[in-house]
């Protein structure tokens, strides 16, 4: 896939990954890489983006498996930029959409 | 490389973050790494899945809003450094310009002080030319009659009579000079003479008071203006460091709830620090009287009209 259309939308899916519940970086990484092939390492730089613009707020939980995680919780500000986001993509793949069809009518 | 390799290649280039936002990456990509492992993963392929190390860093300095080209600075660059090599620089000039226009205004007072004293001393000097023409004539006068107008005024200076140094009273001396030939008549003009004289000598003397009063009014006022002006200016400076400390509370309790307002709080302890040290040396500059002494500084003037300078 296009690396600039991965880097468009990667941050719509990750606002939307962790809408559902609070996830760890490792297992956002995860839900996102099965969507769209992305770099692992981006993911924290747009984790990291994201806190600091207040859309996540970050919180230790303890694990069997070895050291406290960091886990994301989406806040309001955070719901509404991913609606708006959401928003924007339908808009924006609709009418990419359209413009498709119709040139594919035209030939 | 392995895991330990690129957290430190990766903490050089993110050098330029604060070291607890650089410990908290380091954690997280370490765990990261840690979790890959124990999926059965090596160091490599686990290391390998993050990419370019530079494009990776500048990804994250760029979450930052740091300019990426800082992460590439790594080697050697140390923010601190930086900013303490710029102040140094800053603070050099400051100090260079501080002490020069500390001299300059030191210069500008002694000068207006130095004209001013060199105008009472010609004040002083006309007075005496207008008394000169009677001191003359004075002069002529002593040397054959009236001797009891002589010694007294000071603009005899420097004609005293050899009699009148050996002790003897002037009238005894007159008497013994003139003897009988002395005429009521002479005695009479002679008189009359020295309360012309007189006269004259204290208008001279008045001329020169008036003037010295003028002066001192003058050296008053200058200083009245000269304290006021500084005076307010150090009180506007107070105000204003008043002021930006009120708007750095604000911007405190906003920063500690996440507001990214830091370089504005510093912008705002660099302006409370500069209208403080603008109040302190306007407040400095005013001519303070202690103990009957006026003080600025190094210059001390006396309440005569001697200067000196220390």
């Amino acid at each position: 896939m296009n690396p600039q259309f991965k880097k468009g939308v990667l941050e719509l899916i990750v606002l939307e990954s962790v809408r559902e519940k609070d996830m760890y970086g490792y297992e956002l990484v995860e839900e996102v890489s099965e969507v769209i092939d992305v770099n692992e390492g981006t993911i924290y730089p747009l984790l990291k983006r994201l806190t600091n613009e207040h859309y996540f707020e970050t919180y230790l939980r303890e694990s069997s498996e070895g050291p406290p995680r960091k886990y994301y919780h989406l806040t309001a500000a955070g719901i509404l930029h991913r609606d708006l986001l959401a928003k924007e993509w339908e808009e924006f793949q609709l009418r990419v959409n359209r413009f498709l069809k119709e040139r594919q009518k035209d030939e | 490389m392995n895991k330990q390799a690129f957290l430190e290649e990766l903490r050089g280039y993110l050098s330029v973050l604060e070291d607890q936002e650089q410990e908290d990456i380091m954690e997280e990509y370490s765990q990261h790494i840690d979790m890959k492992l124990q999926k059965g993963l090596s160091e490599e392929e686990a290391i390998r899945d993050f990419g370019s190390m530079k494009e990776l860093a500048a990804e994250i300095l760029e979450a930052y809003h740091v300019k990426p080209e800082f992460g590439q600075q790594e080697a050697g660059f140390h923010l601190q450094a930086f900013v303490k090599e710029k102040a140094d620089r800053s603070g050099q000039v400051f100090r260079r310009m501080g002490s020069s226009l500390k001299e300059k205004s030191a210069a500008v007072v002694r000068g207006i002080h130095t004209g001013f004293l060199w105008m009472g001393r010609k004040g002083r000097e006309f007075a005496g030319w207008l008394v000169k023409p009677y001191q003359r004539y004075k002069g002529r006068r002593d040397e054959t009659a009236a001797p009891e107008d002589r010694g007294d005024c000071p603009y005899a200076d420097g004609m005293v009579l050899p009699e009148r140094a050996a002790g003897q009273r002037p009238d005894r001396i007159q008497q013994e000079k003139s003897g009988k030939e002395d005429t009521k008549g002479r005695k009479g003009t002679a008189d009359m003479d020295g309360s012309v004289g007189k006269f004259f000598w204290k208008a001279g003397k008045g001329i020169a008071a008036v003037w010295s009063w003028f002066l001192t009014v003058c050296l008053w006022g200058l200083r009245l203006m000269w304290n006021g002006a500084w005076l307010l200016f150090a009180l506007f400076c107070a105000c204003m460091a008043m002021f930006v400390l009120a708007g750095l509370g604000a911007m405190l309790i906003l920063l500690v709830q996440g507001y990214p307002l830091m370089g504005m709080s510093l912008m705002a302890l660099g302006g409370i620090l500069c209208f403080g040290s603008l109040a302190a040396w306007a407040y400095s500059m005013m001519i303070r009287k202690k103990n009957g002494t006026a003080i600025r500084g190094k210059e001390t003037v006396q309440s005569g009209e001697e200067v000196q300078y220390e």
